[in-house]
C-alpha cells in the first residue's frame, strides 16, 4: 500500500466476508447512486430484506463474457453493465417460482430478449405495489397494450379492475396467458347465466370450439352500440 | 401504403441519421477546457457475436397439409426470426473519452438486421447528460399453417371471392333431395364439403404481428442534484391476428325460432374466423424532473400516451348471403311452423350479407406523477407518491347493425328506419372520460439498529365519468318484423334469453381500493431476521355484485443465514376476504338461502342467475400461501430448492352471503360429494417445487441443472338451469331447478420442466455452452354430474338431465412438450 495503509484501512469492504454491515456497504454505493431508479431504495422490499447492492451488482470487475443463446434466457438491450448475471437469470436465482413460468408455451418474449423483469418491476423499489413501475397492474399492462385502455361504451368490470383476474403475465400453458383454459376461465364467473349453465358438448354452438371469445371477441370492452354482450 | 407506413420503412436510415446526430453535442462541448489526461484505454471496446446456424429436427402432427411445414415454424419463431446460415446475433461497442472529450458513446445491437432486431445507441457524459436512441422490433407469429377465405380488399373490409361464395351457396341448395334444403340438412353436409372441397383451394396466410418502436431519450443533470429528462417513443404495430366473429349479432339469431325445420329460410352460417387487420400507432411522451439530496428527493413527471388505430371497424362477408335478407314470417301451420301461445307466425331472423365489428377505438391517456422520499430523522424514512390520470376516448360510433333489412319504428310506429341509420343513436360518439388517482404512502421507522417497522397506505380510485347512454342493442336479427310473432323482438324491448328485460343503459363502473399494511422486521443476527405483519384491504365497487368487501391478511417470514454459504427462508400468509353483501341484480332479489329459494320457487320466481352463483374475484375467500427456500452457496457447488403453495378456498359456509346449508344432495348415490355452499369456483390450489444446482469444476468448466414440478388444481360447481321450454318452469324437458342438475368441472395442470447445460471456457478466447431443456405439461378439464342417479324417474321433479346430448364430458387433455438443445 503506497499510502502506508493496510487491509484494515480500507473504509468499506463488500461481499459476504465483509465486516461492514449491509447498510454500510449500501451507503457507500448510494453516496453517488441515490437518484434515478434508486430513489426509492430506502424502505423498499429488497432493502428491508437486507439485500446488498453487491448481491446483484459487481464493481470494476471484468465479467466473464458468455455468448448469448437464442433459446436460453435473453435480456433486452440495456446500457447497464454492472450486474452479476443478465436478467432474468439474476432475478430467478431468488425468485425461483418464476423460472418455470417463463418456460411455458404461452409466454411473453422473455426468453427472446424483448421483455424482462425490469420491464415491469423496479427491484430498487417504487412507491407502488409489487415494485411495479406503474401505479397498478393494469396501468403496467396498458403501457404496452394501450389499445385496451378505453374508456369503452360497454366495459367489462373485472377487466378494468385487474388484468391478473384472468391472465398470468409470467407465463401459462393456456393461450393468451390465460390462468385457466377456455371456457372455464369464463365459467368460473358466468356459471349460472345463459349458455354456460350446462357442460356443453365440444361442438356446441354455445361453446363454439370451447372458446367463449370465438364469439365474444370484444371481451376487453366494446365501443359498438350493439356490443353490450362484447360480441362486436 | 400510407404515409406512416412509409415512414417506418425508412427507419434504418433514420437510425443512422439519429445516431450520427448524437455526435453533435460532442462538438458543442468541445469548447470546454481540455480534458485531463485520459486514463489508459480499455483493453477492449466491446464484442461482436456472429456465427452460422443450422437446425435439425422433425415436424409432425399436420398430415392434412399438402406440404411439410418448415422446421422454423411459428412456435420455433414465435417471437423471433431465427434463420439458418450466417447471422450476427449481437454487437456491443463502447468508447470512452471520445475525441478527447469526457464523453462516451455506446452502440449495441441484438439480432441485427432481422425481424427481431434491436439497437441501442447512447451518447453522454457521466453525471452530465445523456442522449439515447433505441429501436426495437418484436415479431409475433401466431401460425404459419393457416388458410383463409378472406382477402382484405380495402382497409377494414374482408371479402370472399364471388366464385367461392357461389360454390358454398350452390352446395347449400343441393345437399338435400328436394331443395330448398333446411338449415339442419345444410349443417350436416356442409362442414365435410368445406373441409375437402373448399379448404384445399384457400390461400395460406401467416397471421402475425410486427411491432416496431423507436424511442429517444434526453437526460440532463442541470446540477449534481437536479435532473431533467424527456422521452418520446413511437410504436407501430402491424399485421393480422385470428379473431372469431359472428355474422349475426348473436349465435341464436341465425337459428331463430323453429330452427332447422324450415327449408330455405335460414342462414346456415353463424360466424367465421377471420384475419383481423392490425395497424396501430402509439406515441408516448414522458417529461420528468427530479431533485435530490442525500436524505431526500422529489420527482415530478408527466406521461402521455396517444393510441391510434388506423382500422377502426371491420366488415366481413357472409359466404351464404349475397344481399341482406329481411326477417321472414311463416304462418302457423305452414312451412314447418308450429307456434305456441296463440301466436300467428314463426319468425326467421334476418340474414346479413356482411358482419360488422368495432375494433379498438383511438384513445389517449395522461398521467401526472408526484413522488418523494424523505429521511425525516435518522430513524424515520417517508415515501409518498400521488399519480392522477385521465383517459379519453371519442371515436365515432358505428350503426346498430350493418344489416339494412333490420328496421326501427318511426314516429308513427311503422318499422321504416334501417338499423344502419346513425341518427338512431343517442350520440355520435362516446366522449368517454375516466379518471384515476393512485396514492401511496410508506413510513419506515427504525427505532433500533436491528428493528424496522413499516406502515404503508395505498389508495386507488377509478372513476368512469362517461355519460350514461341508453341504447337499443340489437341482440337478435329477428328485430323488425311482426311483433306478434313467436320469438319476435322489437327495438326498444330487447330481451335476454330468459325473457327478462335487458339493461340497455351503458352504465359506467368504478371502484376504490384502500390498503393499509403494518409490518415489523427484527434482525436477530447480522443477516437473519423475522418478520410479522398485517394488511387490510377495503374494496368498494359500483355496478358489481359486491359493493363493499374487506380482506384481512396476516403474514410472517423468517430468514436464517446460519453460515455465510447457507440460506433458509420461509414465509407464510393468511388472507380472509369477506364481502359485506353479495347481491347479483340478476338474482331478482332472491337470497341464497334454501328456505327463501323454496319460497321463490313456490311463488313462480325463477331468477336469471342462480342466487347462489358467486364470482371468484368478489366472493368470500380464504387464501393461504407459504414459500420456502433453501440455498447452499459453496465455493464450487451451489444448490437450492424451493416450495410454494397457494391455496384459495371459496367454499365457505354462510360467509359473504353464501348458503348456510349445503346446496347439493348429501344422501343417495351423491353422498360422497362434499357439501358446497355456492356455485362457481370452489377452490384453486397450486404447488410448485423447484431444484437447481450448479457445479464449477474449475473457473473454466461449470455445469448446471434445474428441475421444476408444478401442480395446479381448480374446481368449480354449476347447475344446469333452462326453465323456459314449457309452462312448468322448474322442471321441464330442458332442465330443472334442482341439485340433481349440478355438475362440477375440475381443472388440473401438471408441469415438469428440466434444464441442464455446461459452460466451457478454453484458452480465454473460446467459449462453449450447451443447453438442453424440456418443458412438459399436461392439462386436464374433467366434468361430471353431481346429482343422484337414482332419482331419474320420469316426472320426478328432480329429473336428471345431464345425460345423452347434455352429458358432462371431460375435455380432451392438452399436452405440451418443448425440447430445446443449443450448442454455442
Amino acid at each position: 500500500m503506497e499510502a502506508g495503509g493496510g487491509k484494515n484501512s480500507i473504509p468499506i469492504r463488500f461481499g459476504r466476508d465483509s465486516r461492514n454491515s449491509i447498510e454500510e456497504q449500501n451507503a457507500a454505493c448510494l453516496d453517488c447512486h441515490s437518484r434515478g431508479n434508486r430513489m426509492f431504495w430506502k424502505g423498499s422490499p429488497h432493502e428491508s430484506r437486507a439485500m446488498a447492492c453487491v448481491d446483484c451488482h459487481q464493481v470494476k470487475q471484468e465479467r466473464k463474457v458468455a455468448l448469448s443463446s437464442d433459446t436460453r434466457y435473453n435480456a433486452p438491450l440495456s446500457e447497464y453493465r454492472g450486474v452479476k448475471k443478465p436478467q432474468p437469470e439474476l432475478c430467478l436465482s431468488c425468485h425461483q417460482m418464476r423460472r418455470a413460468q417463463l418456460q411455458r408455451s404461452s409466454h411473453m418474449p422473455y426468453r427472446e430478449g424483448k421483455v424482462t423483469c425490469t420491464s415491469c418491476h423496479n427491484p430498487h423499489g417504487t412507491p407502488n405495489p409489487k415494485q411495479l413501475i406503474q401505479s397498478t397492474t393494469n396501468e403496467n399492462c396498458l403501457s404496452c397494450h394501450t389499445e385496451r385502455s378505453g374508456p369503452f361504451l360497454w366495459e367489462h368490470p373485472p377487466v378494468m379492475e385487474n388484468c391478473a383476474n384472468c391472465h398470468e403475465a409470467h407465463g401459462t400453458n393456456n393461450p393468451q396467458l390465460l390462468k385457466v383454459r377456455m371456457p372455464r376461465v369464463c365459467d368460473t364467473c358466468h356459471v349460472t347465466s345463459r349458455h354456460p349453465t350446462s357442460p356443453t358438448l365440444l361442438n356446441s354452438i354455445r361453446d363454439f370450439n370451447r372458446g367463449c371469445t370465438n364469439c365474444h371477441s370484444a371481451i376487453h370492452g366494446s365501443n359498438h352500440p350493439s356490443g353490450n354482450m362484447f360480441l362486436r | 401504403m400510407n404515409r406512416k407506413e412509409r415512414t417506418m420503412k425508412k427507419s434504418p436510415i433514420t437510425i443512422i441519421l439519429l445516431f450520427a446526430s448524437l455526435f453533435l453535442p460532442a462538438l458543442l462541448f468541445s469548447q470546454e477546457k481540455p480534458a485531463p489526461p485520459a486514463s489508459p484505454a480499455p483493453a477492449t471496446h466491446g464484442s461482436v457475436e456472429f456465427g452460422v446456424r443450422g437446425v435439425t429436427g422433425d415436424v409432425y402432427g399436420r398430415p392434412d397439409l399438402p406440404f411439410t411445414p418448415s422446421l422454423l415454424n411459428s412456435k420455433f419463431n414465435e417471437y423471433g426470426d431465427r434463420r439458418t446460415g450466417f447471422f450476427v446475433r449481437k454487437f456491443d461497442l463502447h468508447f470512452d473519452d471520445v475525441l478527447g472529450s469526457k464523453n462516451y458513446v455506446e452502440l449495441k445491437s441484438q439480432s441485427t438486421f432481422y425481424k427481431n432486431q434491436s439497437f441501442l445507441a447512447t451518447f453522454g457524459r457521466y453525471r452530465k447528460f445523456k442522449f439515447q436512441f433505441r429501436y426495437d422490433e418484436i415479431p409475433h407469429i401466431f401460425t404459419n399453417t393457416a388458410r383463409s377465405l378472406y382477402v382484405q380488399t380495402s382497409r377494414g373490409v374482408l371479402t370472399i371471392l364471388p366464385a367461392t361464395k357461389q360454390i358454398l351457396q350452390d352446395r347449400s341448395s343441393t345437399v338435400c333431395a328436394t331443395p330448398p334444403c333446411t338449415a339442419a340438412q345444410i349443417n350436416i353436409s356442409l362442414p365435410g364439403f368445406v373441409l375437402t372441397q373448399v379448404v384445399p383451394g384457400e390461400n395460406f396466410i401467416t397471421p402475425s404481428l410486427q411491432r416496431k418502436a423507436g424511442t429517444g431519450l434526453a437526460s440532463w443533470d442541470i446540477t449534481p442534484d437536479w435532473n431533467v429528462s424527456f422521452l418520446f417513443s413511437r410504436e407501430n404495430e402491424v399485421g393480422t391476428r385470428p379473431i372469431g366473429l359472428l355474422f349475426n349479432p348473436s349465435p341464436s339469431a341465425s337459428a331463430s325460432s323453429q330452427p332447422s325445420s324450415v327449408s330455405g329460410r335460414q342462414s346456415p352460417g353463424t360466424g367465421a374466423e377471420v384475419p383481423e387487420p392490425i395497424d396501430y400507432f402509439n406515441n408516448t411522451v414522458r417529461v420528468m424532473t427530479e431533485y435530490g439530496k442525500k436524505d431526500w428527493g422529489i420527482r415530478v413527471g408527466y406521461t402521455g400516451s396517444f393510441f391510434q388505430n388506423n382500422t377502426n371497424s371491420l366488415l366481413f362477408d357472409n359466404p351464404f348471403a349475397t344481399a341482406d335478407v329481411a326477417v321472414q314470417l311463416i304462418p302457423n301451420g305452414t312451412g314447418g311452423c308450429t307456434t305456441t301461445g296463440g301466436r300467428p307466425n314463426c319468425v326467421i331472423g334476418a340474414v346479413p350479407s356482411r358482419g360488422q365489428v368495432d375494433l379498438w377505438p383511438d384513445n389517449d391517456a395522461h398521467y401526472l406523477s408526484f413522488a418523494g422520499t424523505f429521511g425525516l430523522t435518522k430513524y424515520l424514512q417517508v415515501v409518498g407518491s400521488v399519480n392522477p390520470g385521465w383517459l379519453r376516448q371519442n371515436d365515432p360510433f358505428l350503426p346498430y347493425s350493418a344489416n339494412s333489412q333490420i328496421f326501427f319504428a318511426d314516429s308513427s310506429g311503422a318499422l321504416t328506419i334501417p338499423a344502419t341509420d346513425l341518427s338512431l343513436l343517442p350520440a355520435r360518439s362516446l366522449n368517454g372520460k375516466k379518471q384515476t388517482l393512485a396514492m401511496n404512502y410508506t413510513a419506515v421507522f427504525s427505532p433500533l439498529k436491528n428493528v424496522e417497522v413499516k406502515a404503508a397506505y395505498r389508495h386507488y380510485d377509478y372513476n368512469n365519468n362517461t355519460q350514461v347512454l341508453t341504447l337499443i342493442p340489437i341482440l337478435g336479427d329477428t328485430i323488425g318484423g311482426n311483433t306478434a310473432a313467436t320469438a319476435q323482438l322489437t327495438p326498444g324491448t330487447a330481451t335476454s334469453g330468459s325473457g327478462a328485460a335487458e339493461d340497455t343503459a351503458a352504465r359506467t363502473t368504478g371502484f376504490n381500493k384502500k390498503t393499509f399494511e403494518l409490518s415489523g422486521d427484527w434482525f436477530f443476527t447480522k443477516n437473519s431476521s423475522v418478520r410479522f405483519g398485517y394488511e387490510g384491504e377495503w374494496f368498494d365497487r359500483s355496478r358489481r355484485d359486491v359493493a363493499h368487501s374487506v380482506e384481512h391478511s396476516f403474514f410472517g417470514a423468517v430468514d436464517l443465514i446460519p453460515r455465510k454459504d447457507l440460506l433458509f427462508r420461509f414465509s407464510a400468509r393468511h388472507q380472509d376476504r369477506k364481502p359485506k353483501l353479495y347481491e347479483d341484480e340478476a338474482s331478482a332479489g332472491v337470497e341464497c338461502d334454501l328456505t327463501i329459494l323454496a319460497a321463490a320457487r313456490t311463488a313462480g320466481i325463477f331468477p336469471e342467475v342462480h342466487p347462489c352463483g358467486r364470482r371468484f374475484d368478489e366472493s368470500a375467500r380464504l387464501l393461504d400461501r407459504t414459500d420456502t427456500l433453501l440455498q447452499f452457496n459453496g465455493e464450487k457447488l451451489t444448490l437450492s430448492g424451493s416450495f410454494q403453495t397457494i391455496q384459495q378456498n371459496f367454499n365457505r359456509r354462510g360467509v359473504g352471503s353464501n348458503s348456510h346449508d349445503p346446496l347439493n344432495f348429501l344422501v343417495g348415490s351423491a353422498a360422497t360429494t362434499t357439501p358446497y355452499f355456492l356455485y362457481g369456483a370452489l377452490k384453486d390450489f397450486s404447488y410448485i417445487y423447484t431444484f437447481d444446482a450448479t457445479f464449477a469444476y474449475s473457473p473454466e468448466v461449470s455445469f448446471f441443472a434445474e428441475y421444476t414440478h408444478e401442480r395446479y388444481n381448480k374446481r368449480m360447481i354449476s347447475r344446469s338451469r333452462s326453465p323456459f321450454a314449457t309452462a312448468a318452469p322448474f322442471c321441464s324437458a330442458g332442465g330443472c331447478e334442482s341439485a340433481n342438475n349440478d355438475w362440477e368441472s375440475s381443472y388440473r395442470d401438471l408441469f415438469d420442466t428440466y434444464a441442464a447445460g455446461m459452460d466451457l471456457y478454453l484458452w480465454k478466447k473460446v467459449y462453449l455452452t450447451t443447453y438442453y431443456s424440456l418443458s412438459a405439461g399436461k392439462g386436464q378439464v374433467a366434468s361430471r354430474f353431481l346429482g343422484d342417479a337414482t332419482r331419474l324417474t320420469a316426472g320426478d321433479p328432480d329429473k336428471f338431465v345431464l345425460v345423452g346430448a347434455s352429458a358432462a364430458l371431460p375435455y380432451p387433455d392438452t399436452t405440451t412438450r418443448i425440447h430445446e438443445l443449443t450448442v454455442v
